[in-house]
């Protein structure tokens, strides 16, 4: 995974660039938006980490710019202003999402996984959280490269919490995400509870929330 | 005939140097922390030295963020009157992805009793509000306990709720958790005291009430915003 960071200050350039480096991804670090044209021109960059205040052209100006040429790599955009009309503005100009500064590491990470993720299931109908796999267009859900085999209203609960993830599912939603009829109440719960003995070995859980519905969780190794 | 430029208020209640004051103290702890580190030659103690920084600067972080979101909320602060018909459950009902991870950290129960609410209100303020009544629920409620929000119209009136089980707020002291930096002696949570002044500020923005009141049982605190339409 390459990603390109446009950001003019040199002391969180660096801190970006060792941070992604660590998280795996190969980084391209451009300080003004001309160096970012031709890291994009070479046409190897999966994900694009854009600061809105920079000199010369702006941070908005380029990532329209770039939509304008055809340019679909997923940008995201990190500044400091974070009034509703700049985010607006930039998910305007064709970001694909917005992050403020000072940020968080985990979440940073996150949203690029998310942004890389949507552009990824436009395109291949895979949706994936950890070693789950789903295509949404057969239905089949695979646990690394195995068939995972589930009942038909498991499969559809693991569907909905998968695509919900790493938010939460809605109960009401459940089943009809899925396209089937509603169900009871206590069908969901009966799937839920088959679904949870299915996943436990594997490090998943499913969160009740009070309320609202279900949420997918992967444990996290101690 | 044009009117003379308004005259910025002066700071009656001295909140500039209240604020300032907030800044300096973890400010100076982390200078100092950070003139240990240098010196540090333990590679351990060093570690600590730095996860200290880390959460102290998340403080400062913190208290940034509430007084731009003090700011914003006070009148005369030059925002567009972007109100709009909007759901109060919708709003809420996004807290779940956002806040699920804290309470989780806390081990607090965090629920959601959500019911139709249509309201015409500033959909962002009234996030901050509900996001700070909900900070604040998780922040002082012991691991253990059970954090609730809720929504929906009571006499004809819209309202928003949020009840914790934890050590609730001494009736005397209830007036006052809403002025700004005020904090009540002797409470744990790691607030920095304007969470509350903002969730009045930006209630008075709706012509909405806040209060506070003891939960279920008498156990806790329960905050009721009430609109009035």
């Amino acid at each position: 995974m390459r990603a390109l960071v446009l950001e003019d200050d040199l002391l969180v350039a660096r801190g970006l660039t060792e941070g992604l480096a660590r998280a795996g991804y190969a980084v391209e670090h451009a300080s003004t938006a001309s160096e970012a044209d031709q890291a994009m021109q070479r046409g190897n960059i999966d994900v694009a980490i854009v600061d809105l205040g920079l000199p010369l052209e702006d941070g908005l100006t380029f990532i329209r710019r770039m939509r304008d040429q055809g340019v679909t790599v997923p940008m995201l955009i990190l500044t400091a202003r974070d009034t509703l009309e700049d985010c607006v503005g930039g998910l305007d100009a064709g970001a694909d999402d917005y992050l403020t500064k000072p940020f968080r590491f985990p979440e940073l990470l996150a949203r690029l996984r998310a942004a890389v993720r949507r552009q990824h299931a436009e395109t291949s109908f895979l949706l994936t959280v950890g070693p789950l796999r789903v295509n949404l267009r057969t239905h089949e859900v695979y646990l690394g490269e195995e068939f995972f085999a589930l009942r038909p209203r498991e499969r559809e609960v693991l569907e909905s919490l998968m695509t919900a993830w790493p938010g939460c599912a809605a109960k009401a939603n459940l089943f009809k995400d899925a396209g089937s009829a509603e169900l009871s109440p206590n069908a969901i719960e009966v799937s839920i509870f088959r679904l949870r003995q299915k996943l436990a070995p594997l490090g998943f859980t499913i969160r009740t929330v009070r309320g609202i519905g279900y949420r997918l969780e992967e444990q996290k190794a101690q | 005939m044009s009117r003379p430029p308004a005259v910025p208020p002066p700071d009656p209640q001295g909140f500039l140097s209240d604020a300032a004051h907030q800044l300096k103290t973890p400010l100076a702890a982390l200078k100092s922390q950070l003139e240990l580190a240098i010196g540090d030659a333990d590679e351990d103690s060093l570690r600590r030295r730095l996860a200290d920084m880390s959460a102290t600067l998340d403080g400062v972080i913190h208290l940034a963020h509430q007084l731009l979101a003090l700011a914003r909320a006070e009148p005369g602060a030059g925002l567009p009157a972007d109100r709009q018909p909007m759901r109060l459950d919708a709003i809420l009902g996004r807290l779940a992805d956002s806040h699920l991870d804290m309470a989780v950290a806390r081990n607090i129960d965090l629920g959601f009793e959500l019911e139709a609410a249509e309201i015409e209100g500033v959909p962002w303020l009234l996030r901050e509000l509900a996001v700070n009544l909900v900070e604040n629920g998780l922040n002082y409620t012991q691991p253990g306990g059970r954090v609730t929000v809720r929504c929906g119209r009571r006499d004809g009136h819209a309202f928003i709720e949020v009840e914790d089980d934890g050590p609730g707020i001494p009736p005397d002291e209830r007036s006052r958790v809403f002025e700004r930096f005020h904090r009540v002696p002797g409470s744990a949570g790691d607030g920095c005291g304007l969470g509350l002044a903002i969730v009045k500020e930006i209630a008075a923005r709706h012509a909405a009430t806040v209060g506070v009141a003891a939960g279920a049982g008498g156990r806790g605190a329960r905050f009721t915003v009430r609109f009035s339409a």
